[in-house]
């Protein structure tokens, strides 16, 4: 894209160049041929039997003396190496076009229609055209780092107390917007009207969730959709990952199972579990999420260790995978689908379950 | 319509109006004098010759110059010592004192009284080596019977030309003007700077009367009721030889004889008599 616009800008500079210069030298050669011609076509044509016959002989003698005509430049350098006249016509009858003259002859006009083709120094172009290229890149990169410190300091002195104030205000002036920010790192390109508005009218928390969305990969109408989605954790076995408020995780398979199964119990409201004590694993328990691995495809590991009964360690090694990937993806909004525990007073062991209600569960897509 | 493509285009746009006087100033060439050369010659090239030397001939008319430089060119003067035969035709006005000795003329056509003004001892440098015959200067009207009289031009347009060296466009006809004296307005006079320009004003019956030796088609066939002819005939017009190359009078005077009969024939209305005119 940038490249584009390096290149698109020097082609315009190049052509500018050389059409500028090359207007220049031809106006410049009209000016000498208006001022020059008739000094010497009109002498000629005082002693001249047939005038006509004799402008036309002019007309090719005086095509010697236009050829290679060069030009002295301000700058070092000339852009224009050279102009010559391919065809002047001298004539008494009017002629048209835009590289014509004409001039008085006592009673009479006569008239001039040059042709010339100019010679660049196109090497020479290609130079200047870069040069200005350059400078302007220079001045578009300074207007928009201009243009950014502006919208910094709009932000910027603003402590944190008043940060919900400081958005309300923004917000309603419009001019800071909290998406300039995704925009600038080019996660969005191209809104619509409609989704500028739906944007803006996003609260904080959807805020949070389209910014996650968006990183996860959605493009903005998917995104718009999970921020404005419900706060639910569904299960997407078949694809081998969870999607929470509309923004799918991907989980490896043995930490997505054991969520699942965490999930599977409390949906079906049962206690919270206590871990099994160290060296007695939970045959039960420990079939029962066999099974469900061999269901869904699980590490032949997993299911070989389970079949030895559901162990306390694999179950926390699991769920801090678990708590990891989720907080990468979501941050701070991690731990709302996370586990809560308590310890059992008797065993000193802990039990866990899902934080979420059972309510915005579900287990299949 | 997106921010972000708005504003790129805004930059781009004030980026290049910045940088717009540089690409004109930039642009800016100026041209390096070019010297058009005169127009009223023509040069050609001497056949086998190995001279160095430029025979330069002065006319007042380009009558066939093309023709006439060749001829010398191929066989008059070739194997002689020159290099380049050139044809000029400017207006006599642009002759000087100074030019005639400087461009040093190999052979001109003038009058005598003329060639007087710019060199009283012409004689010292050139010869008359043919005359043309005097011939007859007329006025030319649209109306039959025409007298002149200051009477008869009131509220005539007259057409003449403006060159002042030309005795049957403006020395003879201006000098009988006059002598009809007062009656005659400036404003009657119109100038022409080439006879065809006066004789097409006058057929296209811009004006009632102009001076001529019957230059032109239509006038050659004008009916003799409507000319008169002026009282003064014209004087001796002849071609002066540089003595420097007195040696080439014989074939020149030859060729001019040819080229002046015609001259005469395609040009003038007046029976004339070829007097060879050596002085």
């Amino acid at each position: 894209m940038n490249y584009l616009k390096v290149l698109v800008l020097f082609l315009i500079i190049f052509v500018g160049l050389i059409y500028l210069s090359g207007q220049n030298a031809k106006q410049q050669l009209m000016m000498t041929l208006a001022e020059q011609l008739p000094q010497v076509v009109n002498p000629s044509l005082n002693n001249a039997i047939d005038e006509n016959q004799e402008l036309s002989r002019m007309s090719h003698s005086l095509l010697d003396d236009l050829h290679d005509i060069t030009f002295v430049s301000k700058l070092p350098g000339d852009l224009v190496a050279s102009l010559t006249v391919t065809e002047l016509n001298l004539s008494k009858i009017q002629l048209s076009g835009s590289n014509t003259l004409n001039w008085q002859f006592g009673n009479h006009a006569l008239y001039a229609s040059i042709d010339s083709s100019v010679n660049f120094n196109y090497w020479l172009v290609a130079f200047w055209a870069g040069a200005f290229t350059a400078v302007g890149l220079l001045i578009d990169y300074m207007f928009k780092l201009i243009f950014m410190l502006q919208t910094n300091r709009q932000k910027v002195p603003i402590p944190d107390q008043v940060m919900t104030a400081e958005y309300k205000l923004s917000t309603a002036i419009e001019e800071s917007r909290w998406f300039d920010a995704l925009e600038q790192q080019g996660l969005i390109k191209g809104l619509t009207a409609q989704q500028e508005l739906q944007l803006a009218s996003l609260k904080e928390q959807q805020q949070c969730w389209f910014s996650i969305a968006l990183k996860q990969g959605l493009n903005i109408k998917q995104a718009l959709q999970a921020a404005e989605a419900d706060d639910a954790l569904c299960f997407d076995l078949a694809n081998q990952q969870v999607i929470i408020h509309g923004v799918p995780i991907r989980l490896s398979k043995t930490p997505l199972l054991y969520y699942f199964w965490y999930a599977k119990r409390k949906f079906e409201a049962e206690l919270a579990y206590l871990n099994p004590p160290q060296g007695k694993p939970d045959h039960k328990n420990g079939q029962q999420l066999a099974k469900l691995m061999r269901q869904y495809g699980g590490h032949q590991k997993a299911i070989r260790d389970l079949d030895e009964g559901l162990k306390g360690k694999t179950l926390d090694q699991n769920r801090n995978k678990i708590k990891t990937e989720l907080q990468r993806v979501l941050e701070g909004l991690a731990c709302d689908y996370l586990f809560d525990s308590e310890r059992d007073e008797r065993t000193a062991r802990y039990r866990y379950s899902l934080k979420l209600p059972a309510s915005k569960l579900k287990l299949g897509p | 319509m997106p921010r972000n493509f708005v504003f790129t285009i805004l930059r781009l746009l004030i980026a290049s109006l910045v940088l717009l006087p540089a690409m004109v100033f930039l642009s800016q060439q100026t041209i390096e004098p070019v010297v058009l050369k005169e127009q009223y010659s023509y040069s050609c090239k001497v056949k086998n010759t190995s001279g160095k030397k430029h025979f330069h001939i002065y006319m007042p008319t380009n009558w066939q110059v093309e023709e006439f430089a060749q001829t010398l060119c191929d066989s008059l003067l070739a194997k002689q010592s020159f290099e380049i035969v050139t044809v000029s035709w400017q207006p006599r006005e642009m002759l000087s004192t100074e030019q005639l000795l400087s461009d040093n003329y190999a052979l001109f056509l003038n009058r005598d009284y003329a060639l007087s003004g710019l060199l009283p001892n012409w004689d010292d440098f050139y010869t008359a080596i043919l005359s043309l015959p005097s011939y007859q200067i007329s006025w030319f009207s649209h109306q039959d019977n025409m007298q002149l009289s200051a009477n008869s031009l009131k509220n005539k347009r007259i057409g003449l030309l403006e060159d002042k060296r030309s005795e049957s466009g403006y020395l003879a006809p201006m000098s009988e003007l006059k002598q009809f004296g007062h009656g005659l307005d400036n404003a009657q006079l119109v100038f022409y700077p080439n006879r065809e320009s006066l004789v097409n004003d006058f057929l296209a019956e811009k004006l009632d009367i102009i001076p001529s030796v019957g230059h032109h088609g239509q006038l050659k066939r004008w009916p003799a009721s409507k000319t008169q002819p002026l009282k003064h005939v014209s004087s001796t017009l002849s071609w002066y030889l540089n003595d420097q190359y007195a040696d080439l009078a014989p074939p020149l005077v030859t060729y001019l004889q040819q080229y002046q009969s015609r001259l005469l024939k395609v040009h003038t209305t007046h029976p004339y008599s070829l007097d060879k005119g050596l002085r």
